[in-house]
């Protein structure tokens, strides 16, 4: 396969610099742009796999950025943010990137994220709309019976656990913020169904997880949201 | 104080009275102008009578336009209840300093049993330590000269009902006596005993004077020679008609004066309790939404109306609450009523319906205000039924307690502002010192390091070099974790508001903060014991991560590697425990009560000079109070610490 393209938008030219540093040395080729109107240029000339986005860009916020690039592409992006505050994180999944990092981060955490990214690229790439069987590891769910197996034996979910399960198998790779989650399952997003998901996702994970303190298909993001992860390969 | 009093002796108070007379305008203007000569104030005083019920809407309306017309002028306009108008004024005079009366000369209550005495008369009798200044007017009408005839039907059949239920009841006694051979002076006791009956119990003087007439007529024919016939033999007959018929007009008056000073009384009595109950109530109500509920609780309890009420932020008006009857059915029509609302509340004055400004409303409104502040809105519902003058001057006094009340609550709340902003100031500063001259160690380390690097990175050999790496990287990791608790302090310090609260697993929490620190607890024996339960509080879930990160950071700094740290979770008396142990060297009895002091850092026997800024357990307690948690320090036998923390335990009812 092609060294995949990642577009860098990045204001500050040291983090820029490392990014750059950290990509090459890894075997990826990348494009930076230093703000959103370049960026927003360079993703529709290049057609990037992956964007990495800074959300405290000088002309334009971030959030805005990726509702521009949403209207046209499903390209990933992966929103770098300097800020403490969830809010911006939750804004910008919800817009529609795919994940996010928080400064400061580590190399190696950038690139774990890339990989991710890329693999749910790769796999998702035939006719994935139309997939009935998802496999993930010893996971598997079939779609049209509605069942979900582990290791070939049949979960026993309830309906709501179900739901969650398949919400987040068709978005693998993707972290599904709390908001999104409770507007799919429950259809609205009121603080009681946070909690409600809170105890149908504990239940959940206790039917699907071998070990329950080190999770390996769903991840919680503290005060954001969840996310499936692939265990195969 | 004194200067205060020096104002209200020198200052004049000028009373004038208010009535429906049509050439009480005059009067008013009059008492407006002698007002201004003297630079005095204006009181407009109206005395409510059992006869103003009765009297007729065109006579009301007169009223409220007068009260408006004085309003106008500058006038406080104030009610009372009484019968005896000038007694009234008398008193209302004495106890509110008043030094001059304005009053028109025809101003006469009209009452049959009284002597003709004019109301400045028997006023002057009653102060007359007072000036008065009497402003003539002729040929208008005496005050409640017109009575309306449109009294409710409803009370009628019931009045016919007693009427005719005594009338043969007396009869039929009377025919007893008779038969038993009692004096006709024992029947006409039954009737006047009757007489005395029917004008307690029907509501008009009409029945009375019926019954006089009926009750003669019928000991005519049935109990005087000849019987059944309307002439009377005896020569004292026609005297005993007279009498009985002048006794029932006399018994008539006063039963039905009675009965109205008894119901004026219990309105009053009523109206009175209400204003002290809104009292009590406002002692009780701290903010603002709380008064505006006891406003609106009284004010329903009060004129049985439907309400509104237009809180202030103090720049405008915020969206209205309803507070509406249960029969109201007449939806409110809020941009038809805009207008007067944002009268009353720029004007700082009455408006809407029966005032002078925007009458074609439905509801009308006063503003909440002290001096010029107003705090807000309240509407009341007229819907064509004006509110008579002693209602509107309850309802005055019941706004005026809330706006009072509002006024407190507020000054509290700046108050206690200001405390809290002087408290964060003194944090801050403390902090930015505190950041300021410890920051510079780290700093100054990875700075030195990365100059090595760039003058003489070739001439290094390896190991040096790695070590010169790993360095830097420990420096700014331990920069990072400081970062994190001064941006969590620094949103303790925006105020409990600021905080993100939800519903938290805890096991999430401990989870994220395990993962956080990741390859570094791989140089101790780390151990999560948690019960099967799910564990759930309220909380902002980056500051409990917070309370936990430091936690195990501490137990990683103080204790050296390879050492056991435990991390236990559990439920107890309704609240859930977070538990941090280590078997490291444990704290002095004689540190502990300081560990959580705000830069306190234990004198350590490493001599690493560099181990926190005494801000991580500051942090964490003040974390946990603003949670309604606690943390707290023990012992762990037989050897290190333990932290733990608790949270209050929250209850998830779960949707399917």
């Amino acid at each position: 396969m092609n060294k995949p393209l990642i577009l860098i938008v990045e204001d500050d030219p040291p983090i820029r610099n490392l990014i750059s540093v950290a990509l090459e040395a890894h075997d990826y080729r990348y494009i930076s742009a230093a703000n959103a109107g370049n960026a927003i240029m360079e993703a529709t000339s290049h057609n990037p796999d992956i964007v990495l986005l800074d959300l405290g860009l000088p002309d334009l916020d971030g959030v805005d950025v990726i509702r521009k690039i949403r209207s046209w592409s499903n390209m990933p992006i992966i929103v770098i943010s300097a800020r403490s505050d969830d809010r911006d994180k939750i804004d910008a999944l919800d817009a529609g990137a795919d994940d996010y990092l928080t400064k400061p981060f580590s190399v190696d955490e950038l690139l774990a994220r890339l990989r991710v990214t890329l693999r749910r690229l790769n796999q998702s790439q035939p006719d994935n709309a139309e997939q009935m069987v998802f496999t993930n590891g010893a996971l598997r769910i079939d779609y049209a019976a509605g069942c979900a197996y582990l290791n070939d034996e049949e979960l026993h979910l309830t309906p709501i656990e179900y739901k969650l399960l398949s919400l987040l198998a068709r978005n693998c790779g993707k972290v599904l913020t709390h908001n999104y989650i409770t507007q799919q399952v429950w259809g609205t997003s009121w603080e009681n169904n946070v909690a409600s998901l809170r105890v149908f996702m504990a239940t959940l994970r206790k039917k699907l997880e071998p070990d329950p303190d080190s999770p390996s298909f769903i991840q919680t993001h503290v005060g954001i949201g969840y996310r499936m992860v692939r265990t195969d390969s | 104080m004194s200067s205060l009093k020096q104002t209200t002796q020198s200052e004049k108070r000028i009373l004038v009275c208010l009535s429906s007379s049509t050439s009480n305008a005059k009067v008013i203007h009059a008492a407006a102008n002698i007002t201004e000569a003297y630079q005095g104030t204006l009181i407009a005083l109206f005395v409510e009578t059992p006869a103003y019920a009765q009297s007729s809407d065109d006579d009301k309306k007169r009223l409220r336009s007068n009260m408006n017309l004085a309003e106008k002028l500058g006038a406080r306009v104030d009610t009372v209840i009484g019968e005896d108008v000038p007694y009234q004024i008398a008193e209302y005079a004495r106890l509110s300093d008043i030094s001059c009366v304005v009053i028109g000369q025809t101003n006469t209550v009209g009452g049959l049993f009284r002597k003709k005495k004019s109301l400045t008369d028997r006023l002057v009798a009653y102060a007359p330590d007072l000036d008065y200044f009497i402003i003539p007017d002729y040929g208008t009408k005496v005050f409640f000269a017109k009575k309306t005839k449109n009294k409710k039907n409803g009370g009628t059949l019931r009045n016919c009902a007693i009427f005719l239920a005594a009338l043969g009841l007396c009869t039929l006694v009377g025919l007893l006596f008779s038969n038993l051979g009692f004096t006709d002076a024992n029947i006409i006791m039954v009737y006047l005993l009757g007489l005395l009956v029917v004008s307690m119990f029907t509501t008009h003087r009409a029945f009375s004077l019926v019954w006089a007439i009926t009750s003669v007529l019928l000991f005519d024919l049935l109990f005087t020679t000849p019987r059944f016939t309307f002439y009377a033999y005896g020569t004292g007959y026609p005297v005993t008609f007279v009498v009985m018929f002048a006794a029932a007009f006399i018994i008539s008056t006063l039963a039905i004066r009675l009965k109205q000073n008894a119901s004026q009384s219990a309105k009053a009595a009523q109206r009175m309790s209400v204003v002290l109950d809104t009292d009590r109530q406002l002692a009780k109500a701290k903010a603002p939404d709380e008064i505006f509920s006891v406003l609106a609780a009284q004010l329903s309890q009060l004129l049985k109306r439907s309400l509104v009420i237009y809180p202030s932020d103090g720049e405008s008006l915020l969206n209205p609450n309803f507070y509406p009857t249960a029969d109201d059915t007449v939806p409110y029509r809020a941009d038809r009523e805009k207008e007067a609302v944002d009268w009353a509340f720029r004007q700082h004055k009455r408006a809407g319906a029966t005032t002078e400004a925007y009458p074609q409303t439905d509801y009308l409104y006063y503003s909440l205000r002290i001096q010029e502040r107003v705090y807000g809105v309240v509407g009341v519902a007229v819907h064509g039924s004006p509110l008579d003058a002693s209602e509107q001057s309850v309802l005055a006094s019941v706004v005026g307690e809330c706006s009072l009340a509002l006024e407190n609550a507020r000054n509290a709340r700046e108050k206690e502002e200001s405390i809290l902003l002087a408290e964060n100031e003194r944090l801050r500063a403390n902090l930015l010192r505190a950041v300021s001259h410890d920051l510079r160690t780290p700093l100054t380390s990875i700075m030195g390091n990365a100059d090595n690097l760039i003058t003489s990175g070739e001439t290094l050999d390896p190991a040096t070099r790695a070590q010169v790496y790993h360095d830097i990287y420990n420096d700014a990791q331990w920069l990072t974790g400081m970062v994190e608790n001064l941006l969590s302090a620094s949103r303790m310090n925006e105020g409990k508001l600021n905080l993100n609260i939800t519903t938290e697993l805890m096991d999430d929490l401990i989870g994220e903060a395990v993962r956080h620190l990741g390859k570094r607890l791989d140089a101790f024996v780390f151990e999560w014991r948690k019960p099967d339960q799910l564990l759930f509080v309220r909380a902002d879930a980056r500051l409990i991560v917070q309370v936990i990160l430091n936690l195990l950071d501490n137990a990683m700094k103080y204790t050296q590697p390879g050492s056991h740290i435990w991390i236990r979770t559990g439920k107890e008396n309704g609240e859930v425990r977070v538990c941090v142990e280590d078997d490291g060297p444990g704290i002095p009895d004689d540190q502990k009560p300081h560990i959580f002091d705000l830069f306190y850092t234990s004198g350590n026997p490493a001599g690493d000079s560099r181990r926190g800024l005494g801000v991580g357990l500051a942090l964490c307690q003040s974390i946990l109070k603003a949670h309604d948690g606690r943390i707290w320090v023990t012992d762990r036998i037989p050897r290190g610490v333990c932290f733990e923390f608790a949270l209050p335990e929250e209850e998830v009812t779960v949707h399917e």
